[in-house]
């Protein structure tokens, strides 16, 4: 049940990210923009635990939040494709190599299966996360793993693109392993030493 | 027209982006939108001896009156753009976060004008109780209640298309 709170901050997301859509003069009051990336990274937290008990298939998604007055502004016409592979690790929970990226324009890229349940995923250049390949994230980003269905393992990894001033968010759903996987905390910390992603650069 | 002072051009410069952002929210189209901050302008630059003190709960009265049908009057919008050249199936389940969102706004595009006013006001504009009274020219009551209506009905809404979204899959 979702309380006016959460509700709210919904709300908040919503609009911020609707009203991105506009490229405008600069934008709106710090405090504005610091309560619309809170309600941002909310809303992924809410949505993830609403999603995660109807889980069929194994996806992996890639979102771009763009930051409100950030001057930025998503647009898919202008993506170029085939720039970046994304590794997913096996410490995931994955046990067959499977999964899927879905693009915000809802169209999807089929993954190809690696060494020891890796799973590499081709990105856009412009959705390409840097902060997961040349960077530790930084103090904006979270990981959330979720294992309720006995058969999917969740993670929601959320964090700002410090290059393309934007929110990405990547949803990863695959075929559980549990002897393969790693439970929050390890997961965070995989994330935090900046390994939980290989990134093989342009494929020029 | 006459010339207004450098006060006015502050206020444009300072709440043109905030102002257009919000009609843009409360109309759903970008165009008209851009034409009710343009006449909201306008308008309190004609009344600028009166609005100065506080120049931005006037614009922003002009543009809930003349926005709030704006919406119920556009078209099924699209909202996602064709990707050439990459190979998949074309509608694949969307981002939980993106579905919820998409839910969220079509609701909001469903509620009376003034309650769709008051969330935008309240939610985006970050105006509060008092404030968002003060530009709709009604009651603190009235906006607690129309806030009241509108989370209730939103909550509703996004509730059942969502577990009618994951009951699908």
């Amino acid at each position: 049940m979702l309380t006016d709170e959460h509700l709210e901050d919904l709300l908040r997301a919503t609009f911020a990210a609707e009203s991105a859509n506009l490229t405008s003069p600069p934008g709106l009051s710090a405090a504005i923009r610091r309560r619309n990336a809170v309600a941002r990274r909310r809303l992924t937290l809410i949505t993830t635990a609403v999603a995660v008990t109807a889980v069929a298939t194994a996806v992996v998604v890639v979102h771009p939040f763009t930051e409100v007055g950030s001057g930025v502004t998503p647009d898919p016409s202008r993506i170029e494709l085939a720039d970046y592979t994304f590794t997913l690790p096996a410490s995931y929970g994955a046990q067959d190599g499977s999964c899927e990226l879905t693009l915000p324009d809802g169209t999807t890229r089929t993954g190809t299966p690696g060494a020891n349940g890796a799973c590499a995923v081709l990105f856009e250049s412009s959705l390409a996360p840097t902060w997961l390949s040349e960077s530790p994230p930084d103090g904006t980003w979270t990981a959330v793993a979720a294992y309720d269905d006995p058969r999917f393992v969740t993670v929601t990894i959320t964090g700002r693109d410090p290059v393309a001033e934007r929110y990405l968010t990547l949803v990863v759903k695959r075929p559980r392993d549990p002897e393969n996987e790693l439970w929050v905390e390890e997961l965070k910390k995989t994330l935090d030493d900046g390994v939980a992603a290989a990134h093989s650069g342009p494929t020029d | 027209m006459r010339n207004l002072g450098p006060e006015f051009d502050e206020f444009v410069a300072s709440a043109s982006d905030s102002l257009l952002r919000t009609a843009y929210l409360l109309c759903g189209d970008r165009h008209l939108a851009e034409d009710l901050l343009q006449t909201a302008l306008l308008r309190t630059a004609r009344r600028w001896s009166a609005a100065r003190e506080n120049p931005t709960p006037y614009a922003l009265r002009v543009i809930v009156n003349l926005g709030k049908d704006g919406w119920r009057n556009q078209g099924r919008r699209v909202v996602e753009t064709p990707l050439t050249g990459v190979a998949g199936p074309v509608v694949p389940p969307p981002a939980d976060d993106v579905l919820a969102r998409q839910v969220l706004l079509a609701a909001v595009k469903r509620l009376p004008a003034r309650q769709r006013a008051v969330l935008v006001l309240r939610f985006f504009a970050d105006l509060s109780v008092e404030q968002t009274a003060e530009v709709l020219g009604c009651s603190v009551g009235t906006v607690k209640s129309q806030t009241h209506h509108a989370l209730t009905k939103l909550r509703e809404q996004l509730t059942q298309s969502l577990e009618d979204t994951y009951a699908d899959r």
